[in-house]
């Protein structure tokens, strides 16, 4: 196809987007196109905005926008409980429950040795020096139930339990209000096999 | 289970096509290279969306075309259900209906079971291990939901782990992150383990009642599950993940000189005994399609014993070159208890069964 070369520039960068083919890529340039010019200005404005203030909390590894995130300024939260976490975004998920009181260690993935991801990659030296000072009292491992995730979890407990620390990892089986019915074979099983006493 | 109605749209070199079929025997007849074994593809396409012939899947479309359908009348014992299942080239994925609603691939399979014997079954006795690990997996698989997800978790953590081991031979990270992944190596593998052996164990001795038969209890036959460390039949779990541990602390050596795993159930075997002697060395022509026959009888009785329902029997080719006896015993074992589909070239050589069933003559796509 054949666009003016700014068109095409903006199609090229939609393409950059996770989720958005060429089609899509060339749908939101003709719109972004039929916008006002401040609307747009506001966009990209706030897109550069984000990049340039957005860091990361120097102490859990969230998204903030001070040298610390939200939780971690917040001195009303449990300070002996700590949740790892892999990625920002489970750190929201957690958060929408109003559950957890603790606080949050973000690793920026998972150890994934095919894709390069090792100990060394993830924050994990920052959580040992966190842990080490004693004053956590229980460390939750909230990593993903896949195969990394557990990988990463394991890892983590490993090296985490010689300091005499409690730790724990969330459990996995079926999702509240669902009937049992409805839960597929496989979470249904492995919530069989994560029974407990009752 | 039974399939009571075909139904082919512009699969393979169908472009249309739509049968009725007889609750117990289909014949499907004709020249070479006409379309009869496509019909049994249909079938196992149908149970799960895959081929026992390919795995690529622009095959299943018919020239020029950009989807192709398959649809059926399943009946069982508590009644029938048209379920469909459909690929789209251009998008590369299927959609799977039942009653004409979206469901999910998990949830779809296991409503048809097919029971296949072609002729590259006559290989498995002298084959490549990994040919019998997956006889034995997808036997699993058939009447076990869970059981390929927990072998694809298995095999990626194999996969994560090998990658670590060559890392390890480079001297780019320490011995401590393998170990991490032992753990989760070793629990996964006794899952699997457990599964396998508890299967093996049914099959064989369903196996072993068939073949005494089909021998004239002229031959015993014994199917052994062999691995490294040896378990033993009926083990507990935690035995199981101990003998695992020690083995793989052994062949740690080993293991990074390789940069493989070595010890787990991806390096399993199954070995068949006839009369205490290694059927992979001594078994003649005649003895191992006598032993797959075995097998494939067996599976029938172990599909039935876990779903309650039999299921249905593909025959592709092999039947026309069992021998008279051979067949007579096939014909008395699975005769208005198993629908059975097969392919052959000439009528006449199929004509064991006491109730002609229907028979299909097939060319160049069309089915008279």
């Amino acid at each position: 196809m054949f666009y003016p070369e700014p068109i095409a520039r903006v199609i090229e960068a939609f393409q950059k987007l996770p989720g958005v083919g060429p089609k899509t890529a060339q749908r939101l340039a003709f719109f972004v196109l039929s916008l006002p010019r401040e609307e747009v200005v506001a966009m990209a404005r706030a897109m550069v905005n984000a990049r340039d203030k957005t860091r990361y909390c120097q102490s859990c590894g969230n998204f903030s926008d001070a040298e610390t995130c939200f939780v971690c300024r917040d001195s009303r939260r449990d300070q002996s409980l700590l949740c790892v976490v892999q990625d920002p975004r489970d750190v929201l998920a957690l958060e929408r429950t109003r559950e957890f009181k603790g606080l949050y260690h973000v690793l920026g993935g998972a150890i994934s040795p095919i894709d390069g991801v090792g100990p060394d990659q993830l924050r994990i030296r920052e959580l040992l020096a966190r842990t080490g000072g004693g004053s956590f009292r229980e460390v939750v491992l909230a990593t993903n139930p896949n195969v990394e995730g557990e990988a990463t979890a394991l890892y983590i407990a490993r090296i985490l339990k010689p300091l005499g620390l409690r730790v724990t990892r969330i459990a996995h089986g079926l999702p509240v209000g669902g009937d049992l019915e409805y839960a597929d074979e496989v979470t249904l099983s492995r919530a069989m096999e994560g029974r407990r006493e009752f | 289970m039974r399939i009571e109605g075909l139904k082919l749209i512009h699969f393979r070199n169908y472009s249309q096509l739509e049968l009725e079929l007889d609750k117990n025997l289909n014949l499907f007849v004709g020249a070479n290279g006409q379309g009869k074994t496509n019909l049994l593809e249909a079938i196992s396409f149908l149970a799960s969306g895959s081929s026992f012939r390919t795995h690529h899947e622009s095959e299943f479309v018919f020239w020029g075309k950009k989807s192709c359908l398959v649809s059926g009348i399943v009946s069982k014992r508590f009644g029938k259900q048209t379920q469909q299942v459909c690929y789209e080239s251009e998008k590369r994925r299927k959609i799977y209906k039942n009653e004409g609603v979206l469901v999910e691939r998990r949830k779809y399979l296991g409503q048809l079971i097919p029971v296949l014997f072609t002729p590259e079954d006559l290989t498995l006795v002298k084959g490549q291990p990994q040919g019998r690990r997956r006889f034995l997996d997808e036997e699993i698989a058939k009447v076990s939901p869970v059981y390929e997800y927990e072998l694809g978790r298995y095999q990626q953590i194999v996969k994560q782990r090998n990658f670590l081991l060559k890392k390890y031979r480079e001297k780019i990270i320490g011995s401590q992150e393998i170990e991490s992944w032992n753990e989760q190596l070793v629990l996964q593998a006794v899952k699997i383990l457990t599964k396998r052996m508890a299967a093996l164990h049914r099959i064989s001795l369903l196996a072993r009642l068939a073949h005494r038969k089909l021998t004239g209890s002229r031959e015993n036959l014994d199917i052994n599950y062999a691995s490294l460390p040896t378990h033993q039949e009926g083990s507990h779990p935690e035995q199981i993940r101990q003998s695992l541990l020690e083995s793989l602390e052994e062949r740690k050596q080993e293991e990074v000189r390789w940069g493989q795993t070595l010890v787990g159930p991806h390096r399993d075997d199954i070995l068949f005994f006839i009369n205490g002697k290694n059927a992979k060395m001594y078994a003649s022509q005649g003895q191992q399609r006598t032993l797959v026959l075995a097998l494939k009888l067996a599976e029938l009785e172990y599909v039935k014993g876990e779903t309650g329902e039999y299921p249905v029997l593909l025959f592709d080719d092999v039947f026309s070159e069992l021998d008279e006896s051979r067949r007579r015993f096939l014909v008395e074992t699975i005769e208005g208890r198993v629908q059975t589909f097969i392919t052959g070239t000439e009528a006449e050589r199929l004509g064991n069964f006491r109730h002609a069933g229907r028979i299909f003559t097939v060319s160049r796509g069309e089915v008279l």
